[in-house]
């Protein structure tokens, strides 16, 4: 998995290079949390990306589409070459997430939508209740620590308790950063696990860039009574050594040959996997 | 031609009565925000997730988006306004089978005041492409409406009073996106939305026929952009003059959208609906302080047609 973590890398460096640029920070943040959900925890099939009975994903974060389609394109979901499209005339591959692209479930990209349609989603699977004697499939759904200042996330959490959504799982991307700088600096919030636990989730802290750590983490919390919450420590831009932990990192834009070679070379040695992942993975 | 009944019923009452049948009929997830407008019952598949709009229309969304259609009940002044990012994202650009329910809508909300007062929904609702945007005309048509909405292949905004309302004889069953010729007529048109207005359009037009003047008059009951174009094919060739009747602000609502899609032939019009913010006051009260009763509509007509 770590190959595929480098791989997905990569690919967003090179998306950033493109005619747009891109949310570099927020999309290396959460590298290791989709790598882990999309090759080892969810039930998904990137052959029938519409499979009744999958785990679905909810990017609440929508900004962090690049780490998404990356994702998608390693997981064997969308071509590998379809990465160099992003943000060109033509592309599916667009800023924020969109719903053309195999595998993206919504349309998201304005903050603090993503909580809501995620209790939707968990309480229709609720309802169809799973393979006979399975367990009914779950969402995953992965906010930003500054999406939380969104007032509508806490309305969706408390929805969640109130229908004791057992099948949800809000995994928070915590690398301390938005747009403008510091969270903490832009609106300093009680510590973002009291919070969920507050609401009455079940909490987990996990170091988000562990693939082992984030792997137990998320299985637990998809088995914890009730919805549960998997907040995440991360970096900003992770593993772009000149950009790590740093604001400046929110929206790249790679337009010098320069500039991509010095990110690239910040990347640390090659270990591309050979093959896409494809296949069934998850709960089977 | 369509007169009202002595006993009146508002839409709101109808659709509580009627929504537990065909929730059922349609297997639609019903979504409150804690409203007390609807009544769970057996068979039906209902969620109150408390004073949440916007956690509503998202769960709404989530669960259509797993295959479950879905409506959501609200009163009008939240599902719109409040909710209107939700629903123009989750709900419109995806063209999802999810209704939104508003209740109270227009003035209806009367002495609760202008926090609780919805003129503004027709013109946020109609913004929305892919919106279909439905008022009923009395409680007969909020049924039926209720049931088309359930069925329809895309979002629907489905607005009811909140008090009692006139009940129509003779007002065929509505089709969704197609109006209804109430009283046939050449010399000018009046296009009425919702039960008070309705009816005070046919008063409207019995003062004018005494006053030399044959009006039609339309009940559109649906009034987004498309039901618009076909309440300008609905209006008789002949007529010179147009007039829009309806509870809500004239910036964008049914008026507006008619206008549009009549401006071609050129014809006169007079928009009549609520302007500016309404204090806290009688349903009727309002209404009558916004000219909206017969006496003055008749008066601001006939101003009109003689000196357009």
């Amino acid at each position: 998995m770590a190959a595929f973590a480098r791989a997905v890398r990569e690919h967003i460096v090179d998306m950033c290079a493109g005619p747009e640029g891109g949310h570099l920070g927020g999309s290396m943040s959460a590298v290791e949390i989709l790598v882990a959900l999309f090759f080892r925890t969810m039930d998904i099939d990137p052959a029938d990306p519409e499979w009744k009975q999958r785990d679905i994903f909810v990017l609440s974060k929508g900004h962090a589409a690049m780490a998404l389609y990356a994702t998608l394109a390693e997981r064997g979901f969308i071509p590998r070459e379809e990465v160099a499209t992003f943000c060109r005339p033509g592309s599916r591959l667009a800023t924020h997430g969109n719903v053309a692209v195999p595998g993206v479930e919504f349309a998201t990209g304005s903050l603090g939508h993503g909580l809501a349609l995620a209790n939707g989603t968990a309480w229709a699977q609720r309802q169809a209740g799973g393979t006979p004697g399975g367990t009914p499939a779950r969402t995953f759904v992965l906010l930003g620590d500054g999406e939380l200042q969104e007032g509508t996330v806490w309305e969706a959490a408390q929805v969640a308790r109130a229908l004791n959504a057992d099948n949800l799982v809000a995994v928070v991307d915590v690398n301390d950063f938005q747009q403008t700088g510091a969270v903490r600096e832009v609106s300093d919030g009680a510590p973002v696990a009291d919070r969920w636990a507050g609401f009455g989730w079940h909490t987990v802290e996990v170091d988000g860039h562990d693939l082992a750590a984030l792997g137990e983490a998320l299985d637990g919390a998809a088995r914890a009574p009730g919805p549960a919450a998997v907040v995440c420590r991360t970096v900003k831009a992770r593993g772009v050594g000149v950009l790590e932990g740093r604001s400046a990192s929110h929206f790249v834009r790679l337009d010098t040959e320069r500039k991509l070679a010095r990110v690239r070379g910040s990347l640390g040695p090659a270990a591309v996997p050979a093959a896409t992942g494809g296949g069934r993975s998850g709960r089977g | 031609m369509a007169e009202t009944e002595p006993e009146r019923m508002s839409t709101r009452a109808a659709f509580a009565d009627a929504l537990p049948e065909l929730a059922a009929r349609h297997n639609v997830l019903v979504v409150d925000t804690d409203t007390g407008s609807v009544k769970p019952a057996p068979g039906m598949d209902y969620l109150n997730v408390g004073i949440a709009e916007n956690a509503a229309v998202g769960l709404a969304a989530g669960a259509e988006h797993c295959g479950r259609r879905a409506l959501v009940c609200t009163f009008a002044a939240f599902s719109v306004s409040r909710a209107f990012e939700f629903i123009k994202l989750d709900i419109a650009y995806p063209r999802r089978r999810v209704c939104v329910v508003g209740t109270h809508g227009g003035a209806s909300g009367g002495w609760l005041g202008p926090t609780h007062h919805a003129t503004e929904d027709l013109a946020l609702m109609n913004a929305l492409p892919n919106m279909r945007v439905v008022v009923p005309a009395d409680a007969r048509q909020a049924v039926s409406l209720l049931g088309q909405c359930l069925e329809y292949d895309g979002p629907t905004y489905l607005r009811l009073g909140r008090k009692d309302s006139p009940v129509f004889a003779g007002l065929p069953e509505p089709e969704l996106g197609v109006p209804q010729e109430v009283r046939p007529g050449r010399d000018l048109a009046l296009v009425a939305t919702g039960p008070e207005i309705l009816a005070t359009a046919l008063e409207v037009a019995r003062g004018l026929a005494a006053a030399g003047y044959d009006a039609q008059v339309i009940n559109a009951h649906t009034v987004d952009p498309e039901a618009a174009r076909a309440v300008g094919r609905a209006v008789d060739a002949d007529c010179r003059w147009l007039v829009t009747l309806e509870e809500a602000w004239t910036s964008g609502g049914m008026g507006a959208q008619v206008a549009s899609a009549l401006g071609a032939r050129g014809i006169r019009w007079l928009p009549l609906g609520v302007s500016g913010f309404l204090p806290p006051g009688s349903h009727g009260a309002l209404l009558e302080d916004s000219g909206l009763t017969a006496g003055a509509v008749l008066r601001r007509v006939l101003e009109f047609v003689d000196h357009p």
